[in-house]
C-alpha cells in the first residue's frame, strides 16, 4: 500500500521528497555529535587547545619566555610583607561609639549597637616608635573572622586613632569581637554586642 | 493671544523652578547604602554609594564584598583610599571567590589594586568606572566569562611597595571568555628606581575572549623596565581588534601574543592602529588583516 503511494507521486515533488530526507538525514548526522557544533566545527583543533590551555592554567612558564612567568609572579606576589618589627607602643584605652567624623568618635559612647549601626573605636596609644601598624580583626559571634585591615601609624607618643566596620546589609545580633594588635603583636581584644 | 504668550512663558520658566530630580533616580534600585568604609557585604543586592568615602587603610579592603550576585553602584562617587600613601597594600573593592559582582560608577582613588575579583566564581561585570591614582593594577579580574567595559584608568602605578622589580597594570585579566571592551588607559607611571614595567591591558588564559575597542597611551615604565600596550598569553581564539595603542618610544611592545608549551594558537589582531614602541608594534599575533602599525 505504501509502495503504490510512492509510486503515484508526480516527479517533481518525488524529488522535493528526496531533498527534505537528505536533510532531515544530515541534521541527524549533526545531533549524534553535539561536541561538534557550528562554533567548532571551523577550528576544532583551536577549540581543543582552547580546553587544554585552560587544564594548564597556572602551569610553569616555559623558559623560553620569561614574560609568561612574569605576569604572574609580579603581580600574584603577596602584598607588601606588615611591618613586625618590635615597639613598645602600647594600647592605653578603647572607646566605642555609633559614629565618628574620622579623627574622633562624635557618637554616642557605647558597647551596644543597633543592626544597622556603623561600629567605631576611638585606640588610643602611645610609644617611642615613630612609625608602626596598628591592625584589627573584626570576628563575628562564631569567632569567624569578618574582615581585617590595617592602618600605618606616623607619629610617636599618644596617639588616638578611630578603626570602623559598617554594616550595610545589617550586622546580625550577637556578641562581637575586635582583635588590636600592633606590628603583628595581638595587644587587646575589644567585645561588643549587636542586639 | 496675551493669555497663550503667558501660558507659554510659564511653561518656559517650570524647568529653572523646579528641584533637580536626576540625583535621585540613581537610588531607585538601592538596596542600602555604604555611608562610611571599611565595609563588608555579606547579602546579594544593590549597595550604593550617596557620598564620596574615604579611608586611610594601609591593609585589607575598603568594600570587602562578600557574597554573590551583590552590585556596588558608586552613583559617580568616590571610594578614595589616597590617605594610605604611596606604600599602601589596600585593596578598593575586593571579592574572593565569588560569582557575579557588578561595579559600576566608581571613581576608586589610591589603593594597590582598585577593582579586584579574585579567585574563582567569575561571570562579573566591570563598567563605568574612573580608576585614578591606583598604585599597582587598576582592576584584576578573575574567574572567567566577565566583561570589563567603558572604564577609565588613570595614573596608574605609583607604588613603593610592590614587589621589586614588578609591573603595574591598567587592566588584569585571567581565565575564559572576558570581553575587555571600550576601555581608556590613560598614564601607568611607575616609582622612580623600581626598574618596573607597565601593561595597559594584560590578559593570560583568556580563551574565545576579546579586546576591543580599547585607547592605550601614556605609558612610562623606569630603569631597565618597559611597555606593553596590550599583552596576552596563553589565550587560545582571543581576538584583538579596532584598538588604539600609542607609545612613548619606551622599549616593548605595543601588542604582543604568546603560547605556552605546548604552543597554543596566537590571538589573532585586527584593524588596530599601534605605534611608538622600541622594540616591536604587533609581536608574535595572527594577522587577521587591516592593522596600522607604525614604529
Amino acid at each position: 500500500m505504501t509502495a503504490t503511494t510512492v509510486i503515484t507521486v508526480p516527479a517533481p515533488f518525488r524529488i522535493s521528497f528526496a531533498c527534505i530526507v537528505l536533510v532531515l538525514l544530515l541534521a541527524s548526522c549533526e545531533d549524534r555529535h553535539p561536541a561538534a557544533d557550528t562554533s567548532k566545527t571551523a577550528a576544532s583543533p583551536a577549540t581543543d587547545e582552547a580546553s587544554a590551555s585552560v587544564e594548564t592554567r597556572r602551569a610553569p612558564a616555559s623558559p623560553a619566555r620569561p614574560d609568561l612567568d612574569r605576569i604572574h609572579r609580579l603581580d600574584d606576589a603577596p602584598p607588601p610583607v606588615a611591618d613586625t618589627t618590635p615597639v613598645d607602643t602600647r594600647i592605653l584605652e578603647v572607646q566605642l561609639s555609633d559614629n565618628s567624623d574620622g579623627k574622633r568618635l562624635t557618637g554616642i559612647t557605647t558597647d551596644r549597637f543597633k543592626s544597622s549601626d556603623g561600629v567605631f573605636l576611638s585606640i588610643r596609644t602611645k610609644g617611642t616608635a615613630n612609625k608602626y601598624t596598628l591592625s584589627s580583626r573584626w570576628l563575628d559571634p562564631t569567632g569567624k573572622q569578618l574582615t581585617e585591615y590595617s592602618q600605618v601609624i606616623a607619629t610617636a607618643g599618644q596617639t588616638d586613632t578611630v578603626f570602623s566596620l559598617s554594616k550595610p546589609d545589617g550586622w546580625p545580633k550577637g556578641r562581637y569581637q575586635v582583635e588590636l594588635s600592633i606590628n603583628g603583636k595581638p595587644l587587646r581584644r575589644v567585645p561588643f554586642t549587636v542586639q | 493671544m496675551r493669555m497663550s504668550s503667558i501660558v507659554l512663558l510659564g511653561l518656559l520658566a517650570l524647568p529653572l523652578c523646579s528641584t533637580p530630580v536626576y540625583a535621585a533616580s540613581g537610588y531607585d534600585n538601592c538596596t542600602g547604602f555604604i555611608t562610611s568604609v571599611p565595609t563588608v557585604i555579606s547579602t546579594p543586592g544593590t549597595w550604593c554609594l550617596k557620598q564620596d568615602v574615604s579611608t586611610a587603610i594601609a591593609s585589607g579592603d575598603a568594600i570587602n564584598v562578600a557574597s554573590d550576585n551583590v552590585t556596588i553602584d558608586c552613583n559617580d562617587f568616590t571610594l578614595d583610599g589616597l590617605a594610605a600613601g604611596t606604600g599602601s597594600a589596600a585593596l578598593g573593592i575586593h571579592a574572593l571567590n565569588r560569582s557575579r559582582m557588578t561595579v559600576r560608577h566608581c571613581t576608586v582613588r589610591g589603593f594597590y589594586r582598585g577593582i579586584h575579583a579574585e579567585g574563582t566564581g567569575g561571570r562579573h561585570l566591570v563598567e563605568d568606572n574612573h580608576l585614578d591614582g591606583n598604585l599597582l593594577v587598576g582592576i584584576k579580574v578573575e574567574g572567567g566569562n566577565s566583561m570589563i567595559r567603558h572604564n577609565v584608568i588613570t595614573h596608574d602605578g605609583a607604588s613603593t611597595s610592590a614587589a621589586v622589580p614588578y609591573s603595574a597594570y591598567g587592566i588584569l585579566v585571567f581565565d575564559g571568555g572576558n570581553d575587555i571592551l571600550d576601555n581608556t588607559v590613560s598614564g601607568i607611571a611607575v616609582a622612580t628606581g623600581t626598574n618596573a614595567s607597565v601593561r595597559a591591558i594584560a590578559t593570560q588564559n583568556d580563551a574565545q575572549g576579546s579586546i576591543t575597542g580599547n585607547t592605550v597611551r601614556g605609558l612610562a615604565p623606569n630603569g631597565t623596565g618597559n611597555a606593553k600596550g596590550i599583552v596576552d598569553y596563553a589565550s587560545s581564539s582571543l581576538v584583538i581588534r579596532d584598538n588604539q595603542v600609542v607609545g612613548d618610544g619606551h622599549p616593548g611592545e605595543g601588542i604582543e601574543c604568546g603560547g605556552l608549551n605546548p604552543p597554543f594558537p596566537a590571538a589573532r589582531v585586527r584593524a588596530n592602529v599601534v605605534s611608538g614602541f622600541a622594540t616591536a608594534t604587533i609581536l608574535d599575533c595572527g594577522d587577521a588583516g587591516e592593522n596600522d602599525a607604525t614604529p
